[in-house]
């Protein structure tokens, strides 16, 4: 199964801005000589403060790939596909593609790509005060760090394995001769008839074949594969009954009658 | 992204004079004569005032790093060129930042002419230029929030694909 999700970049660095910008402001608040921490604290658009928070972007993107290991199932044809690459060159929108067994829950996709992106979030905050020397800012990011990491992780929930399915047949239709089998059979005693049985095209089954009295014809099981032989013992009528072993609708029922050999 | 703050001398001057003629032609002397000729600088003395002007601007400009004033240079027309390092800089805050550094150059030089002659009246120059850099101070270093996107963690979107598997059947 692949699992495709993006993320965008301007979306988490701006919610790294909106975070440091908050609490520039409390710190102005707080205290109205704080304007230069407050200042120097919030993360702007200067060079150097683009330049940190690309660079702990990127970061945060390599250890969510490693989060991911985990969790690849690559074959030989799709090693390559368990890719995190940026989809224009912008830098603007980052996917991610990765490769992992049928058995993970697909519907986590979206929560997938949002929890990312606030994986990436958390661990630029965390270094962002870290390097602001923030210390005390930065200390509730580090069980966040850990959430963060244990809900992505749990995204990849497995499901349970699908059930086998066996192709069963739906149809099942007997031939005498080469001619479809109707409502009735005549034989004569002593007589032996091949019968032939034909399925649903690739299907498979289990088909047995009784008689209703023994006495009058009795059914072996012919040396060819789907083939019964019917041999008439005694002059009546009785019938054979022809069904499947996985399937209780499907049955071939036919009357036969067999009369006294011709002299 | 940088942004400069161009500032004339000749203006800078002008408005020097203008406040020590506001304050010479109301002041005399013990003896009743007027102190306007005393305060004015001449002519001659305008090296003493290029002097001030750049005291002033190394003084109320030692604020600011050498990472936010990246550079200072005064041109052949006398126009004093400060370039400060702000990306996000607004055109209204950089007009207050240059109105509050002017004022604060005045403040500066009025206070240094007066301080030499009627130091009294010096003080409150420089209760001005506290109050300028100060003002200066508030608008060089607020933060504005960032630029609104119209983009959001909605955005982030996932999908996935099953793979293609074909069921082994066995031959019948």
């Amino acid at each position: 199964m692949i699992i495709k999700f993006q993320i965008i970049k301007s979306v988490v660095i701006n919610a790294v801005k909106t975070t440091t910008f908050l609490k520039g402001k409390v710190d102005e608040g707080g205290d109205a000589n704080a304007l230069k921490l407050s200042y120097v604290e919030t993360a702007g658009e200067s060079e150097t403060h683009e330049a940190k928070l690309t660079h702990l972007f990127d970061t945060a993107l390599e250890k969510v790939k490693i989060i991911f290991v985990d969790y690849l199932a690559p074959t030989s044809q799709t090693v390559g596909d368990n890719v995190i690459y940026y989809k224009d060159n912008n830098d603007t929108i980052v996917e991610f593609t990765l490769d992992v067994s049928r058995r993970y829950n697909g519907t986590m996709a979206n929560t997938l790509a949002r929890l990312v992106a606030n994986y990436v979030e958390c661990y630029m905050t965390y270094w962002w005060w870290v390097e602001t020397t923030n210390l005390k800012q930065a200390e509730p990011y580090v069980g966040e760090l850990s959430m963060a990491e244990m809900q992505i992780r749990r995204c990849f929930v497995l499901s349970p394995p699908s059930v086998p399915t066996i192709p069963y047949t739906t149809q099942l239709s007997a031939k005498v001769d080469g001619t479809s089998l109707g409502g009735e059979l005549n034989m004569e005693v002593g007589e032996e008839i091949s019968l032939t049985y034909t399925l649903s095209d690739g299907a498979i089954d289990d088909i047995e074949a009784r008689s209703k009295d023994t006495e009058i014809v009795s059914v072996l099981r012919g040396v060819e594969k789907h083939s019964f032989v019917l041999k008439a013992m005694n002059s009546g009528v009785t019938g054979i009954k022809l069904f499947s072993r996985h399937n209780d609708t499907l049955e071939v029922d036919t009357e036969i009658i067999v009369i006294g050999e011709q002299s | 992204m940088t942004k400069i703050v161009n500032i004339s001398t000749s203006e800078l001057k002008a408005k020097v004079l203008e406040q020590l003629g506001f304050l010479g032609k109301r002041l005399k002397d013990t003896k009743g004569m007027s102190q306007y000729p005393a305060v004015l600088p001449s002519i001659i003395e305008d090296g003493v005032f290029r002097q001030f002007v750049d005291t002033a601007v190394g003084h109320i400009c030692s604020d600011y790093s050498e990472y936010l004033v990246k550079s200072y240079a005064i041109d052949t027309s006398n126009t004093i060129s400060l370039q400060f390092n702000r990306d996000d800089w607004t055109v209204g805050m950089t007009k207050m930042f240059e109105y509050s550094l002017v004022g604060a150059l005045v403040s500066y030089v009025v206070y240094e002419i007066l301080s030499i002659y009627i130091p009294d009246y010096a003080k409150k120059y420089l209760d001005d230029m506290i109050m300028q850099q100060n003002d200066m101070k508030r608008h060089f270093f607020s933060t504005l929030p960032p630029a609104n996107e119209d983009v959001s963690l909605s955005n982030c979107t996932g999908s996935v694909t099953l793979s293609t598997i074909t069921p082994i059947k066995p031959s019948v």
